[in-house]
């Protein structure tokens, strides 16, 4: 048997004891705080943007965005989303379902390219990450998103921002406040339920809220505004045909165009499908004797000619398109020539270059036989709704046998919208 | 010797006490978390003065409240403040019929809506939903503040006192400016570098863009009440229909 001075024997004891209490403080820490926790951080600038507020929503139509920046540098793996009614405060035990609420079913749909808004950059990478539903509240109902990534990734604490959406959410049914609570993991099996969190990376709550929708409604009639004027809409559309004593001209056409002497009428229509004006009436007339109607596309090239006729041209829209002018009334019919760029009014008889030069002049036109129907003859249409006003040049011309007299018209442009 | 062996077994467990003390703290830093100090000559938190009944909250000889706000940081003063984040959007529900619009006078309807959160860097109100539409024509939206034209197709909102027409509000802070800071004016900064899009300030102007910024706050805001404005004008060639419009509105605040 070896011997051991006394104060040896103290000393050794007196070690063991330090040892042993040294033990079993540092177990007793070891099991009170997973590693995890203590070095766990709130996320900052988080937030769960919803495209739509509204909790009649159709189900799984709305996209919410997770947004947040890491605060601790280290690998993520999983992050783990849970909607709460009650409270956002991790730890808490008890996280309520939102009524109606669902993530998006058991493996609902993550973009985390984020393509809701591209000025981000995509911490997360646009793939390698997979959604799962869990916590099942009712049905294909899932309450808590956990996305996982094998790989993952490794934010920068303070300025990595971590973003993703959720694109088949459905919303809580009733209006108010619920909240989502985030938390980061570097494994992906993250061991998460309320209150027994596991040993999670950083973590913070968000509060959301549903609202209700203002709703307006009002209604638009069918509808048509067509005035036939020469000065402006209201006034009489006289039209006197002639020079300054209102006498045709045997050697020149006279026409009556422009603000002055010619005719305008304005369309403005909401008809689906558009409308048609159409001219009714004969040609000018005196007692037993007419002037000749001009037909199809007249061209006055040689003085000394009967006719009456017209033509159609655009003069503004504001809506819509240009009606589309019956062809034998849009004065294209010879060479260049145009309705709008030829005719001359000044109230005097106009000379032969007024309406073009051969082989480039204004043709006129005037369907005497359909003009004379119940409905009168086609003069334009529009196939849409719109607004615009448009002009008619009216133009005459006669012979030396033409009898004498005071020869007149009247002439209806009627529209019909079809709706 | 026993005594000693308890001396070692506390030194073991001591710990174990400690801990549920930091883990119920708010304000955090790398070294430090505070929770709720409490100063002042009397008071008490909800869950002492409670009975199976009732429940309240007292406080007695506050020597300060409200908030305190940095660059980085904000605090709250005051007993009875809350730990958690915390949103109250309210969009009063109402439903308006505007009747058959005329192309000679405007249609006009208003909506309220009130935000107060707290805990946060501020939110931002988002107009989330399509002009009015009757299916298959969508009514002409303002895509830059302007006048009611009655005549021309036109829907358009802003969130100001209006007189021509005579419709809308400013907003209000409730209590006051000191302790709500919701705003309207164009280009105010709301959290995370967002701002209020310009057009929907200027009185008699008007303006509609899906997913414009209407209102924000940057930071925690007690209730302001806005009031929404809406006109509606058509055309001789605005289609016939009836004409709905669901306004959802978004409020998003970044804690």
């Amino acid at each position: 048997m070896r011997y051991y001075p006394k104060t040896f024997k103290r000393l050794l004891y007196k070690g063991f004891l330090l040892v042993v209490s040294i033990l079993v403080s540092i177990f007793g820490i070891l099991h009170i705080q997973p590693t995890g926790q203590v070095q766990a951080a709130q996320i900052q600038s988080r937030s769960v943007l919803m495209s739509s507020s509204n909790p009649a929503a159709t189900a799984l139509s709305v996209t919410y965005q997770i947004r947040f920046t890491a605060e601790t540098t280290a690998l993520v793996k999983a992050i783990v989303v849970d909607f709460c009614s009650n409270d956002p405060v991790i730890g808490d035990a008890t996280c309520t379902a939102p009524t109606g609420f669902d993530v998006g079913g058991a493996t609902p749909t993550i973009v985390t390219s984020t393509v809701t808004d591209p000025t981000l950059t995509s911490t997360l990478g646009a793939s390698g990450w997979t959604g799962a539903g869990s916590n099942l509240i009712t049905g294909s109902q899932y309450r808590t998103l956990t996305i996982t990534n094998s790989t993952g990734v490794t934010p920068t604490a303070g300025t990595s921002v971590i973003a993703f959406d959720m694109t088949n959410v459905t919303n809580p049914t009733a209006v108010g406040t619920f909240y989502a609570r985030i938390l980061t993991y570097g494994t992906t099996t993250t061991g998460y339920s309320p209150g027994s969190e596991g040993s999670y990376i950083d973590y913070g709550g968000v509060a959301l809220s549903t609202a209700a929708v203002i709703t307006i409604t009002s209604k638009v009639s069918e509808a048509i505004t067509f005035c036939v004027y020469v000065g402006s809409c209201g006034t009489a559309a006289n039209v006197l045909l002639g020079d300054s004593h209102d006498v045709l001209s045997t050697t020149a056409p006279t026409t009556a165009a422009g603000a002055t002497y010619g005719v305008f009428y304005s369309l403005s229509t909401n008809a689906a499908h558009g409308a048609v004006i159409d001219v009714k009436g004969s040609t000018l007339t005196s007692g037993s004797n007419t002037i000749p109607a001009a037909g199809s596309r007249f061209i006055y090239n040689t003085t000394g000619t009967d006719f009456f006729g017209l033509c159609d041209y655009n003069s503004s829209v504001t809506a819509g398109s240009a009606p589309t002018v019956t062809s034998y009334y849009d004065g294209t019919g010879d060479g260049s020539g145009t309705c709008a760029a030829n005719t001359t009014d000044d109230n005097t008889t106009a000379s032969l270059t007024s309406i073009g030069t051969n082989p480039n002049y204004t043709t006129f036109g005037f369907n005497s036989t359909n003009a004379a129907t119940t409905y009168g003859d086609q003069l334009a249409s529009i196939t849409a709704p719109g607004t615009s006003v448009n002009a008619v040049v009216f133009a005459a011309g006669v012979n030396a046998t033409q009898a004498e007299g005071i020869y007149t018209t009247t002439l209806q442009l009627i529209a019909t919208g079809t709706y | 010797m026993w005594r000693r062996m308890v001396f070692i077994v506390l030194v073991g467990i001591l710990p174990l006490t400690g801990v549920s003390l930091v883990q119920a703290t708010t304000y955090t830093s790398t070294h430090y978390q505070i929770n709720q100090i409490f100063f002042g000559s009397g008071g008490c938190l909800s869950t002492v003065c409670s009975s199976t009944n009732y429940e309240a909250q007292v406080a007695v000889g506050e020597v300060g409240v409200g908030n305190i706000k940095g660059n980085a940081y904000q605090a709250y003063s005051g007993f009875n403040t809350n730990d958690q984040p915390y949103l109250q959007f309210i969009v009063t529900s109402s439903s308006t019929s505007l009747g058959t619009l005329s192309t000679t006078s405007v249609g006009t309807a208003t909506g309220t809506f009130s935000v107060r959160d707290y805990l946060s860097q501020g939110y931002i109100v988002e107009l989330a939903s399509p002009p009015p539409s009757d299916g298959s024509h969508t009514l002409t939206a303002l895509s830059t503040p302007t006048a009611s034209t009655p005549g021309s197709e036109q829907f358009g909102a802003n969130l100001v006192l209006n007189t021509s027409p005579a419709i809308g509000a400013l907003p209000v802070q409730n209590p006051s400016s000191v302790f709500s800071f919701g705003t309207v004016t164009a280009g105010a900064p709301g959290p995370n570098g967002t701002s209020v899009t310009s057009g929907y300030s200027t009185q008699n102007d008007f303006q509609y863009h899906n997913g414009d910024v209407i209102a924000a706050s940057n930071q925690s805001s007690g209730e302001t009440d806005y009031t929404i404005s809406y006109i509606t004008n058509i055309s001789g060639s605005t289609p016939a229909g009836t004409y709905t419009f669901n306004q959802v509105l978004i409020a998003l605040p970044t804690y």
